[in-house]
């Protein structure tokens, strides 16, 4: 790991102009990862009885169609999906504070989610019945949104956004939320408490076609903004004052970033829960490699996000078959090592 | 074409800008002076709609700076501020690209690189990372930045270079080609507003000085007339003798006078 790293720390800018080629080498990738994460599982399905079942020939087993159509594919989609969302959002808010540490889940944007989203499990359902929990994914990302908002006020002082006060601001964010959040755990039944444990350690357990849909539709909303942050964030890593002499205004595009954010965060804890580090790790590895030119960065760290995530869930499922760890153990188990290098190899940019 | 009327600003009590009224002229280098925390930066802050006057108003070609949006002042004002830091791995070519608007044929903007990388001395730098590169290499590069963000964009319209002490980290050699590049862009659709520690070079290269202290200006003359023993020696707080020298000024002092 570590001479695979620093090998990729040595590419100049003159050998990293090669990793055009990044891009399909990754869609490739991610090909192969979701074939392999299809066939896996407690039960086996063969990779060369694959296309059967995905066309529905005679010849296919009516078991696997089923694991295969109900459990796998929404799962594998939503796993896609999700590790997208968290690497593409890891990405747009690490460009938004011009910082290579700022992390949904390390800044407290998803606790804040979480918050909402157990706040909808928990009093939503006294007032609301069922219909709350199908609010679910919208007030997720509400308490993402009102986060990022709030972390960004705190840590930007005259245009400037200090990496401390972020850091502190986000741990204190964090604890505010658990904090609440346990108070009204304090307040669930027992069928709420398992309901709200399992979620919040992460899990794509229970996927359906209809959590991915959901998921699918919140990063249809922030794709839309890509074209805005595309163009702006290179410019910002200059500085407001910079972006705005170069023509970027500002305030909409800071405004762009955090709606994207919270949109891609929200939706991603709303479905699977809070998972870390992947939005963390993925835009950083990739500027190692590659142009930090968001343009390519944001769709690279989507595809490298979801590639993480299956392998991730791959794990998940297999090591302990046949139950299951949450996932958010997994990715906290290969993130924590990866964010302690980074900031071993950051310590003098971070000290400010 | 830029004009300041009555500007003032204030930070907290402090009035760091007292009604300040200036106009700068395209095809004139006007170099400022003065010394530290005189208001040097803050009124190019001001001038370059980074900062918003407390008092009086400021503007460019005929509107009110409020009225311009963004992008359009973008391709008509360019700007060097004193220190700017980047955070992510760009390459050199990738910083200076950083200038050029969206949407310019492929074409062109390699040529307009290729030339600003020959201008500020910066050939075979172009996949070099930025933030490996020395103090003041990273200035030229963001010199060749903020210089090409001019490049493009309507000809015939009056446009302006900011630069916030452009040479603090360039060696002599570079302090007198980046100048003399300045000096080589002037034109009737263009000016230059550069601020300078250097007296001597701002002899050199200045057509017009405005002098700053203690947030007002003092002098604003032709650098002939603005250079003089008198005004230098009580803005600077030391015995200044400003010689004639050919068709210039050379501006010398005893360095162990000061007090």
């Amino acid at each position: 790991m570590t001479a695979f790293t620093g090998a990729m720390e040595k590419l100049s800018g003159q050998q990293r102009e090669q990793h055009r080629i990044l891009i399909p080498v990754l869609i490739v990738a991610l090909a192969l990862m979701s074939v392999a994460s299809v066939a896996t599982g407690a039960v086996k399905i063969d990779i060369s009885s694959l296309p059967g079942i995905l066309l529905g020939s005679d010849q296919a087993s009516a078991r696997d169609t089923v694991i295969l159509w109900s459990v796998r594919l929404p799962r594998t989609f939503l796993a896609m999906l999700v590790g997208a969302s968290l690497a593409a959002s890891g990405a747009v808010l690490q460009g938004l504070f011009r910082n290579p540490l700022a992390d949904p889940g390390l800044v407290g944007v998803s606790s804040g989610s979480v918050l909402a989203a157990v706040a909808t499990i928990v009093l939503g359902q006294n007032y609301f019945g069922e219909t709350a929990t199908r609010l679910l994914p919208v007030t997720a990302f509400i308490g993402g949104l009102l986060t990022t908002i709030l972390l960004y006020s705190i840590a930007t002082r005259d245009g400037r956004t200090y990496t401390a006060t972020m850091l502190l601001g986000g741990i204190a964010i964090g604890a505010i939320a658990m904090a609440l959040t346990g108070v009204l755990i304090f307040m669930s039944t027992e069928q709420q408490l398992r309901e709200f444990t399992f979620w919040s350690l992460g899990s794509l357990g229970g996927a359906t076609w209809a959590k991915a849909g959901s998921v699918s539709l919140f990063m249809l909303f922030a794709l839309c903004l890509w074209p805005i942050l595309a163009r702006g964030l290179d410019r910002l890593a200059l500085g407001e004052a910079e972006a705005g002499h170069m023509g970027v205004n500002v305030q909409i595009l800071k405004r762009a970033a955090i709606v994207a954010t919270a949109l891609l965060t929200g939706a991603a804890v709303a479905v699977s829960g809070a998972i870390g580090f992947i939005g963390l790790v993925v835009p950083h590895l990739l500027r190692l490699v590659m142009s930090p030119r968001h343009r390519f960065l944001i769709p690279a760290a989507a595809l490298l996000g979801a590639i993480l995530l299956l392998a991730a869930d791959m794990v998940a499922r297999t090591i302990v078959a046949p139950a299951e760890l949450p996932i958010g153990i997994v990715t906290a188990c290969l993130g924590g090592p990866v964010f302690l290098w980074m900031l071993l190899t950051n310590v003098r940019k971070i000290e400010t | 074409m830029f004009h300041a009327f009555d500007v003032s600003f204030a930070r907290g009590r402090r009035q760091v800008i007292s009604d300040m009224n200036l106009e700068l002229r395209t095809d004139e280098l006007t170099v400022v002076i003065g010394p530290n925390g005189a208001g040097k930066s803050t009124l190019l802050k001001l001038l370059t709609g980074n900062l918003k006057p407390s008092g009086g108003t400021i503007w460019f070609d005929g509107r009110s700076l409020q009225q311009w949006n963004a992008r359009e002042l973008a391709g008509r004002r360019a700007v060097l501020s004193q220190s700017t830091s980047l955070v992510f791995p760009f390459t050199v070519h990738e910083v200076i690209s950083l200038g050029l608007p969206e949407g310019i044929y492929a074409q062109d903007k390699r040529a307009i690189i290729q030339e600003m990388l020959h201008v500020f001395d910066l050939n075979g730098f172009e996949h070099r990372l930025f933030q490996e590169l020395s103090g003041g290499e990273q200035q030229r590069v963001h010199l060749a930045r903020v210089v090409c963000q001019l490049k493009t964009g309507e000809a015939d319209k009056p446009k302006f270079l900011f630069l916030d002490e452009p040479v603090s980290n360039l060696d002599i050699k570079h302090q007198i080609n980046v100048l003399s590049a300045v000096r080589k862009l002037l034109s009737p659709q263009l000016g230059a507003f550069v601020i300078l520690h250097d007296l001597n070079l701002a002899a050199a290269y200045a057509d017009r000085v405005v002098i700053v202290h203690e947030g007002r200006i003092v002098s604003n003359d032709v650098m002939a007339r603005a250079l003089n023993n008198k005004t230098l020696s009580a803005v600077f707080g030391v015995d200044m003798h400003v010689v004639k020298a050919g068709s210039g000024r050379r501006v010398s002092y005893n360095a162990h006078e000061a007090g």
